[in-house]
């Protein structure tokens, strides 16, 4: 039997695989009885994982189908950014309107309408630097989505780590983890980025040194993951918490399983859903957080491209040059929304019980 | 019911107390929930012992403590003469295959991630056990044998109903070749339909394997239908312990008759058949605090002022069958037996 053809409503579009598999299965068992035990020969029944009926229902989801396709966007445009360069034939780094006059006017705003948009700088220019628009959003992104990609990976491998730690041995190793997640809890996240990230640097540069830009990055992924940590923590230990005292997991300890198998084993495949619900819902919060901290004048420095001290630039020149402030904005906005569309779909299709 | 020299299981002073913990970080003791105080029975190879007794009286910490998946506060379990009451995970693994456990709740007990198959081989798995043949076809006869369709190999647990999640439950309990079984309350989750195929699936394993259960209930017709021998318990002891027909039509401990007129009866029609009933009044003491000497004492109709000073021993009751013990000061006899109006704490209607 198809599942597919039972399912082809598009209002059943939440339901369907469950209903079809347990369809499958009470139709074997008219097949085969209950309890004469007469194989159906010749009948190869190929159950569907819950990982495949999840892919399903996201693939029927558009919004979610659509995100991931901003997204995806995003990423390649990050990656290739180079390429894209090439293409182009222009670095972030020029300053165009500098070293050609007459593409800036005496108090050096873009000479042309809407920020100096034209066929050689597509989006226009910056103002009176006259970098081009264009690349440094292109470049932007790269620095927007490589220092939240990896302060989301380090925190939610960190604090699914140490969730399962503290959940699953529980006792005096829970109570003090526990007290350690509110401390950090506690700490106001942006303050102390604010006020610690010169702290780190000094830790390695002398004073009469440059910061070197891997240092910039290094510093504030470390500090978004010192702080953030405690969000994926808390989550996971609630799910092992709940998980622990499920059956299978008693059936597992019959089996004469270890600690380690029973976590590998049998609560892993259990939070691989969370894990990546929690993933991609604290992408976009870390690319907001990266883009205020830049904003402000903590973040990423000159001369890399920052969408972040993009926006702070445009926001001193809106008033004669909107075109500026407008175009990081937009970018912004766009994946961040994405990224959130796409956290609720992947949820969705991951928890079918949930409602919105 | 055969008396054998060793039995299969011999549980003595079996005691399992929680610990009530209070303070922040110092976590002093101060209290003891006492699910389980102080068991004495033994099961032989190839036997029933039905456990039973309201919600809390502790038979599932008991079925728990056999099955090891909790260490016992005090006493022994010896199992073939061996005391495995304080094993650690790794000097218990070589018993795991002979003492397995059903569950009672067939939507948990299996993991929702992982195919059928790879459910019931993980325990060969973990045992590092080859049969011949190979894991998948030794798990395709299990699925058979516990009436399954083995090609269902490579389902998933939500594809399957309530009494064939169930089946595979057992069809994992069967892998590893067990000689006991703990099933705790292995029906109670299912729909009265399938309970009855169940249990009649577990009768036939019992006499195709010969294995002994450790029943687990609160269905007291379902623990008739499958016990040899049936133990009630009560706040954490056992108050009454017998042969199935014993236990069933000729009770001696008070709290057993309650249990029993509990059932409501389909035929009153047959005179004399009537068994006075005894309805309880007020609520299980808590087992963290439980009563002075009796703990049924607080609602037996026939307590008197030893019953609060002195704990009545699970003894042999006198004029009964061998291995009837009942622990009780007033015993229910054919010359003293429950009257209506003659008990003083509880209702007695005829």
């Amino acid at each position: 039997m198809t599942i597919e053809s039972r399912s082809s409503g598009r209002l059943l579009c939440t339901v369907p695989p469950v209903r079809g598999g347990e369809g499958g299965a009470i139709s074997q068992l008219l097949t085969s009885g209950t309890d004469s035990s007469a194989p159906v020969s010749g009948q190869v029944t190929i159950g569907r994982s819950p990982t495949q009926i999840s892919w399903l229902r996201f693939r029927r989801d558009h919004v979610g189908m659509v995100s991931a396709g901003v997204v995806l966007f995003f990423i390649l445009v990050a990656i290739f950014a180079p390429l894209i360069a090439k293409v182009y034939g222009k670095t972030p780094y020029i300053t165009y309107g500098q070293n050609s006059p007459g593409l800036l006017d005496d108090y050096g705003f873009p000479a042309g309408a809407h920020g100096g948009i034209s066929s050689q700088f597509w989006l226009g220019l910056e103002p009176s630097l006259g970098r081009d628009t264009f690349m440094q959003l292109v470049y932007g992104a790269r620095t927007s989505l490589l220092i939240s990609g990896a302060a989301a990976l380090i925190t939610t491998g960190f604090g699914v780590l140490y969730g399962i730690v503290t959940a699953y041995l529980g006792g005096w190793v829970d109570s003090i983890g526990g007290r350690i997640m509110d401390v950090v809890y506690a700490f106001p996240a942006l303050l102390f980025i604010i006020a610690f990230s010169p702290v780190v640097e000094s830790l390695f540069v002398k004073p009469d040194q440059e910061t070197p830009s891997w240092l910039r990055f290094t510093s504030i992924i470390f500090l978004l993951s010192v702080l953030g940590w405690v969000y994926q923590a808390r989550l996971i230990r609630g799910q092992v918490l709940s998980l622990r005292e499920r059956e299978f997991v008693d059936a597992a300890r019959m089996s004469g399983a270890s600690s380690w198998r029973i976590v590998r084993h049998e609560l892993l495949p259990n939070l691989w859903s969370p894990i990546l619900v929690t993933f991609s819902l604290t992408l976009p919060a870390l690319i907001t957080t990266e883009a205020a901290l830049a904003f402000l004048g903590v973040g990423i420095v000159e001369p890399i491209p920052d969408w972040g001290r993009m926006i702070n630039r445009g926001a001193q020149v809106y008033t004669d040059d909107l075109t500026y402030m407008i175009f990081p904005g937009l970018a912004l906005f766009l994946l961040v929304l994405c990224f959130n569309l796409l956290g609720d779909s992947v949820r969705d299709a991951l928890d079918p019980k949930s409602t919105r | 019911m055969t008396t054998t020299a060793e039995p299969l299981l011999h549980v003595e002073n079996l005691t399992k107390h929680f610990p009530i913990r209070s303070g922040l970080i110092l976590q002093r003791q101060v209290g003891a929930v006492r699910a389980v105080d102080g068991l004495d029975f033994s099961v032989s190879a190839g036997e029933t012992l039905g456990l039973v007794g309201e919600s809390g009286c502790g038979k599932t910490t008991t079925g728990r403590l056999i099955a090891r998946l909790l260490e016992p506060t005090k006493g022994s379990i010896f199992y073939e003469g061996r005391d495995i009451a304080h094993l650690s995970v790794r000097e218990l693994r070589p018993i795991r295959g002979e003492i397995q456990m059903i569950f009672q709740d067939p939507y948990s007990s299996l993991n929702p991630r992982h195919t059928v198959g790879s459910i019931v081989s993980s325990f060969m798995e973990v045992q590092g056990i080859d049969p011949p043949g190979g894991r998948k076809k030794r798990v395709q006869e299990l699925l058979e044998t516990v009436g399954l369709n083995p090609e269902h190999y490579n389902r998933y647990p939500h594809e399957f109903s309530g009494g064939q999640r169930q089946r595979i439950g057992i069809a994992r309990a069967l892998s590893l070749k067990p000689k006991l079984i703990v099933a705790d309350e292995p029906v109670s989750a299912l729909d009265v339909s399938i309970q009855a195929q169940v249990v009649n699936l577990l009768q036939q394993l019992q006499r195709d394997l010969d294995l002994a259960f450790i029943f687990i209930a609160h269905d007291l017709a379902i623990v008739r239908h499958m016990s040899d021998r049936v133990a009630v318990m009560y706040l954490g002891k056992i108050m009454e312990i017998a042969d199935r027909n014993t236990l069933y039509n000729s009770p001696r401990n008070p709290y057993t008759h309650a249990l029993l007129s509990a059932v409501p009866e389909v035929d009153h029609s047959v005179e004399g058949d009537v068994r006075p009933r005894l309805r309880l009044t007020g609520d299980v003491p808590s087992p963290a605090n439980p009563p002075s000497g009796c703990p049924f004492r607080t609602r037996c109709p026939r307590a008197q002022s030893i019953c609060a000073e002195l704990e009545p021993p699970l003894s042999q009751v006198s004029g009964s069958e061998i291995g009837h013990r009942s622990a009780c000061h007033f015993p229910v006899t054919p010359e003293n037996p429950l009257t209506p109006g003659g008990e003083a704490n509880a209702a007695v209607i005829a």
